[in-house]
């Protein structure tokens, strides 16, 4: 379980980051965000204008981008894992359980990656102020 | 792994001796006290943070618990190798469940529990469904027989086979319904209202209590988790196991979460300060062990199940017919 | 079909040998199987016409077409025939027919069951429907609710609903052990777990299920109609009963219910998927984990369909995690068949086209579920039509169309012909785009405050535009249907033939042919891999000796009895040769029994109920009574010595030793539930017992369940003097068993009448007598069981390897279990009250 299987070309680990990565991305921005608007507000950052948007703002934006490129790079990660393993493996018995984990990562990392992108877009309306 | 008990001459290092020493003092003087707890009064919210039970009984026994471990799982990798025996995740483990304990038992936690009856069943929670089985799993006898000095280490392993061995009639049978019914009676009987209370008002009950729930709690999940594949249930009766379990502990989680009246007045007193009445409270406390205590037998079942058909899997590749 | 004489092998195997014997006679599961589905179908016909009739109703605002009360029914009616009488037992019916053949079967493990639990679920139906012609339709929801269920607001309705609905139950329990033995011991030799195709893994944790939940249920309208008819008061507040009791047991079983119905259905799909894709299920372990867990969490869930019952907002967080633990599990399964299809080049056939509609509409109504778990939200559309969308996505998407992709993926080796393609397609399309019409434009009228369950809605809702939508969806989707089945009847006459295995599957229901015989497999295949058509050749055939010689000794044999290999239940490895029971009259007259008895408590007939309920038992007991030159005959059989298999184990290796694990469970189910309702009735009581009854005397209890505990002794002390073959110490130490079991049940009258309440008085009277009255139908079952075996051992004692043997093992095995039973009883009605006042 532990080692990997000889006819592998991708690590056990990238997988599980493909797999994982774009889900907790979207968990910890949710905290972080939530965390930045809720102290960042009660420590009196949301007075402190920088380029029309309050300190807090910026915070989350910075917050939601980090998190986005994350799962981006997760999704990325699992679509190049499917691709090296479908290339690398004709001939030789196709690695099935591989296989599948990099394309359901893609899938799961890619609708996370959106679902940060489209999560993001509030912060522009609601936290104009505390 | 019966061989490593048996066939034992490793000697310990001068400073194994020294821990070995101080911890079998602590072990043998103060069973007892192995989960003793610090019995104050006071409950004023903002100081619960830095209450820590540094209760000296309970952290020796700790420290004596992981210095065991530690010097028992050196002399063994001395012996037949560096990860075998016990692997090295095993060794996590281990790790992870004196982290368990120690949140459970000497985090503020403790006295936490003292003030909300929701706080306790995290506790309980924690004691049975997280150190027990995480402790199980990473072989603790195994490595403290091989702290002990070679001579009783040999007594020791002869014993414990002795035990494995010994299967009485319909023993496959008996054994896990046993089990089953010791585990159940024990989560049920201790919350009944006058035990309960019983225990929040007596130091020493309370301390029965929590011994009964971690012991028993070892030994209903050890016929499941134990690395020694032979003292195993089968996978498919281990799985009825954790779901008739998991519907009885459900039932006792209904009940307490449904409840119109608080079961155990004594927090009445407490829970105030914590903008809780005593009866949300308790339905906090039921809804714990509904969902997150019960969603522990399924995760394990789950991996258990998994287990089985790799396992299952691996088996028919093998080479059997010839 | 040659017209050569039938061999003696194949007359063993016809379905009766009379035309009256075929029908009412056969236990075959293929005919058996077929009527099931058969008999599902024409129930969803009708449950489809009340629910156009509803549609038309609320075309166009303040409607008076149908007035309030028939709305009502209507949409009683409705879903109790959806939920009840369609797909539970559709699902029921397809897996008698196919399970055997996939697992390499001859038929499933108790022939007459499955006739038993067909009549039973036909005769629920019927008593069911006939409401109508007395003009006395239930109309209190499908969940029955109390007490608008109750005696005191509701007509005779409810009792057609509890009485024929109980009736189903039983059909469903019956099925459930059913499904789970003959998974567990008949499986082809080979076919270890890890082998086992999904849809056999999606049915045992169903059939698992249905033993807990249907048992539930089960228990629950008992209680319900004994409130109704003899006045107990389990659900009546005003006499210490709780009617929110009712929604408890209601829900445990209504929660696990739902994925009782979506399992089989996403097994369907994971067999279909790799056919069409051509290549193996991805992640097999991970879908036969999934649903081992939807199972396992579907039990802790049933409180959040009802959130009015006083638990705090928080609670609502700990639904929604153990919640999102299913979503996790389901969306596992849908990546599985993701990755199965991805990269492949999919067969865009009728069968795939049903399953892509399934996961497009099933997505969809999992969305619309996340939302609905959203507290806020949820207050705002609270029983408005967004849930009746919303929950129509579920089922339609999550059932009913991969039960039809099912449909056209095994008709062909159910009729023998194959469907159109053509009219495949139009029926595909037109069920999904008249679905999507009828049932989208009621997330809106949800959203705009449409509530649901009332006949009419005001003009100034201006919500006209998408209701009419919606009934012309329902009627395309009507229309969608009427193609299939107009499709399936085309196909029977003029469809062209169907191969062995027409779309190149995988598993072994392929194997034979279409039409299969009533034998299915003349020679008992044997499994060397997940897909066993495909990997056929790739790995050689194992050389095991003990698996050839079984699979030689049965290949079109024995000819005169009816018979199977059975199986371990892990590895697979042949255990002994299944003795199956062939035609008879008794399971349907047993089931007329049962239906005598129930309509008897209908119009209050008591006596004519107990008749009924004496009939169904001796029918039962004629069934269950072999006669002794039969077994010798069966077992000195040559197909027995050939192979060196046992006919009738009488251990583990038999089938009834794991029926008998059902009954346990069965068993369980039902002291849990009324455990469960005793001390939840105390939970809200100010007293217990309640109104100042003073709790029962010792003495008498105590004597007499010691002497049942005794009994249990004695018949220990008789199983010993059994198997060291001493007949006539068995029979008096087992006569002793017997007269102690008796006394207890003198000894219970005796208490009763010398109680000072009745069930009458309050809900503690009717708890403390219910639970009684079980334990004693369990004792006197196994009294007639004990009596059984004396008669049995009489004549033919000297069989105690064989059929002997077996039947002591299963009586000891329930007496056992009755005095366990009575123990837990004695503690929870004498012990508890005084424990902790």
């Amino acid at each position: 379980m532990e080692n990997e299987a000889p006819n592998t070309v991708v690590s056990r680990r990238t997988l599980w980051f493909g797999l994982l990565g774009g889900g907790s991305a979207w968990f910890f921005q949710l905290l972080a965000v939530w965390a930045i608007a809720e102290f960042g507000c009660v420590a009196g950052l949301g007075e402190i204008r920088r380029g029309g948007l309050t300190i807090v703002a910026w915070m989350a934006i910075a917050a939601s981008v980090l998190f986005f490129i994350g799962a981006l790079f997760a999704t990325f990660l699992a679509h190049r894992c499917g691709r090296n393993i479908q290339s690398n493996s004709r001939g030789i018995e196709m690695p099935e359980s591989e296989l599948f984990l990099a394309r359901t990562g893609f899938i799961t990392s890619g609708i996370f990656t959106i679902i940060i992108l489209v999560q993001s877009v509030p912060i522009f309306f609601y936290l104009k102020e505390c | 792994m019966k061989a490593p008990i048996a066939q034992s001459t490793g000697r310990l290092p001068a400073k194994g001796h020294l821990v070995l020493a101080a911890s079998l003092i602590v072990l043998l003087v103060l069973p007892s006290q192995l989960f003793a707890h610090v019995a104050e009064g006071d409950s004023a919210e903002h100081s619960i943070w830095t209450k820590w039970n540094f209760d000296w009984q309970l952290v020796l026994s700790v420290v004596a618990a992981v210095g065991f471990y530690a010097v028992g799982v050196r002399n063994l990798w001395k012996k037949v190798g560096h990860g075998r025996a016990i692997s090295r995740r095993q060794i996590w483990t281990f790790g992870a469940g004196v982290l368990a304990l120690i949140v459970a038992l000497v985090s503020p936690l403790d006295a936490l529990s003292a003030e909300l009856s929701s706080a306790h069943m995290v506790q309980h929670m924690i004691l049975m469904n997280v150190a027990a089985p995480l402790l199980i799993m990473s072989s603790p006898l195994l490595a403290f027989s091989w702290a002990l000095a070679p001579k009783y280490r040999t007594k020791l392993g002869s014993i414990f086979r002795r035990m494995h061995e010994w299967r009485p009639r319909n023993y496959l049978v008996w054994q896990p319904i046993l089990l089953w019914v010791v585990y159940g009676v024990t989560l049920w009987v201790w919350h009944l209202p006058a035990l309960y209370q019983t225990a929040l008002r007596n130091e020493f009950v309370h301390e029965l209590q929590h011994i009964s729930f971690f012991a028993v709690s070892c030994v209903f999940w050890r016929v499941l988790l134990d690395p020694l594949k032979r003292l195993h249930f089968g996978r498919g009766l281990a799985i009825v196991y954790l779901f008739t379990t998991s519907l009885h502990a459900t039932l006792l989680g209904v009940f307490m979460a449904l409840s119109p009246r608080v079961w155990y007045p004594d927090y009445e007193t407490t829970v105030s300060a914590w903008s809780l009445s005593a009866i949300e409270d308790q339905q906090l406390a039921g809804l714990i062990m509904w969902m997150p205590a019960c969603a522990v037998y399924a995760i394990v079942a789950a991996f258990l199940f998994a287990s089985w058909l790799q396992e299952s899997e691996y088996q028919q590749h093998a080479p059997e017919f010839e | 079909m040659t017209t050569r004489p039938l061999t003696e092998f194949e007359k063993t195997w016809s379905p009766g040998v009379s035309r009256a014997a075929r029908w009412f006679a056969v236990v075959n599961n293929q005919p058996l199987g077929k009527r099931y589905m058969l008999t599902a179908f024409v129930f969803f016909t009708i449950g489809g016409v009340l629910a156009l009739l509803m549609r038309v109703q609320l075309t166009v605002p303040e409607n008076n077409l149908i007035d309030p009360h028939v709305f009502n029914q209507l949409f009683t009616m409705h879903g109790s025939t959806m939920m009840f009488l369609f797909a539970v037992p559709f699902l029921e019916g397809l897996t008698l027919y196919i399970l055997p053949m996939m697992i390499g079967s001859r038929d499933v493990a108790f022939p007459r069951l499955t006739a038993f639990s067909y009549w039973t679920y036909l005769f629920g139906g019927i008593l069911f429907y006939s409401s109508f012609l007395f003009g006395t339709v239930p109309d209190a929801g499908w969940f029955a609710y109390t007490p608008l269920s109750g005696p005191r607001y509701s007509g005779l309705g409810v009792d057609f609903w509890l009485l024929g609905l109980s009736l189903v139950e039983i059909a469903g329990i019956t099925a459930g052990v059913e499904i789970v033995v003959t998974i567990l011991k008949l499986r082809a030799p080979g076919m270890t777990i890890s082998r086992m195709p999904l849809f056999v893994w999606a049915l045992l944790v169903t059939g698992v299920m249905i033993l807990f939940a249907f048992t539930t249920l089960l228990v629950a309208t008992v209680l319900l109609e004994m409130d109704r008819s003899i006045g107990t008061r389990f659900f009546d507040s005003a006499a210490g009963g709780n009617s929110l009791l009712w929604q408890h047991l209601f829900w445990f079983f209504g929660h696990p219910e739902v994925y009782i119905m979506f399992l089989p259905a996403t097994g369907i799909v994971s067999m279909i998927v790799p056919t069409f894709a051509q290549r193996p299920i991805a992640a097999y372990t991970l879908v036969a984990v999934a649903m081992m867990l939807i199972g396992f969490l579907s039990f802790g869930l049933w409180v959040h369909h009802m959130f009015t019952t006083g638990l705090p907002p928080m609670a609502m967080s700990f639904f929604t995690a153990a919640s999102l633990m299913i979503g996790i599990a389901s969306g596992a399964q849908v990546f599985a068949w993701i990755g199965t299809l991805w990269g492949a080049k999919p067969i865009f056939k009728t069968a795939l086209l049903f399953v892509f509609g399934f996961i497009f509409i099933f997505v969809f109504g999992g969305i619309t579920g996340v939302m609905i778990a959203v507290v806020p939200f949820d207050l705002q559309v609270h029983d408005t039509y967004f849930i009746v969308a919303h929950f129509h996505y579920v089922l339609i998407g999550g059932v009913v169309f991969p039960v039809f992709a099912g449909l056209h993926y095994w008709l062909p080796k159910i009729t023998g012909r194959m469907l159109s393609e053509t009219l495949g397609q139009w029926s595909f399309w037109l069920m999904f785009i008249g679905f999507n019409a009828a049932f989208f434009p009621m997330h809106i009228m949800g959203f705009l405050g449409m509530p649901r369950r009332v006949y009419t809605y005001p003009k100034s809702l201006g919500l006209t535009e998408e209701n009419v939508i919606a009934t012309i969806g329902s009627f395309v989707l009507g229309i969608g249907f009427l193609v299939f089945a107009g499709n399936w009847l085309r196909s029977l006459r003029r469809g062209e033939r169907a191969s062995e295995n027409p779309w190149h599957a995988h598993s072994l229901e392929w194997s034979t042919e279409s039409p299969p015989p009533n034998f299915t497999f003349g020679t008992p295949p044997i499994v060397t891999s997940r897909e066993p058509l495909w990997t056929k050749t790739e790995v050689p055939a194992p050389q095991n000796e003990n698996v050839l010689r079984a699979q030689k000794a049965l290949s079109n044999a024995p000819e005169r009895w009816r018979a199977t290999l059975a199986t371990d239940p892990l590895k697979a490895e042949p255990h002994a040769i299944q003795y199956l029971a062939g035609p008879s009259y008794q399971p349907f007259l047993a089931a007329l029994g049962f239906l005598t008895a129930f309509i008897g408590v209908l119009v209050k007939g008591y006596l004519v109920a107990a008749l009924g309920m004496i009939f169904a038992a001796g029918a039962i007991a004629v069934w269950l009574s072999p006669g002794k030159r039969w077994l010798q005959y069966v077992a000195s059989s040559p197909a027995s010595t050939e192979s060196g298999l046992p006919v009738h184990p009488n251990d583990r290796r038999s089938t009834a030793w794991w029926a008998m694990l059902c009954v346990y469970a069965i068993g369980i189910t039902c002291f849990g539930a009324l455990f469960f309702s005793y001390f939840y009735i105390r939970l809200f009581s100010a007293s217990w017992p309640q109104n100042g009854i003073a709790v029962p005397e010792l003495q008498l209890p105590l004597l007499s369940y010691g002497l049942l505990l005794a009994s249990a002794g004695t018949f220990y002390w008789a199983t010993r003097a059994f198997w060291a073959g001493k007949k006539k110490r068995t029979q008096i130490v087992l006569a002793g068993s017997f007269v102690l079991g008796a006394s207890f049940i003198a000894l219970e009258i005796l208490q009763f009448s010398q109680l000072e309440f009745s069930p009458r008085t309050n809900a503690y009277g009717s708890l403390f007598y219910v639970i009684s009255w079980t334990l004693d139908l369990f004792v006197l079952t196994g009294l007639a069981m004990i009596g059984a075996m004396q008669l049995r051992m009489l004549n033919f004692f000297e069989n105690r390897i064989g059929f002997t043997g077996l039947q002591m093992r299963i009586t000891a095995m329930f007496w056992y279990f009755t005095v366990i039973a009575a123990v837990a009883v004695f503690a929870v009605l004498y012990i508890s009250p005084r424990l902790f006042a």
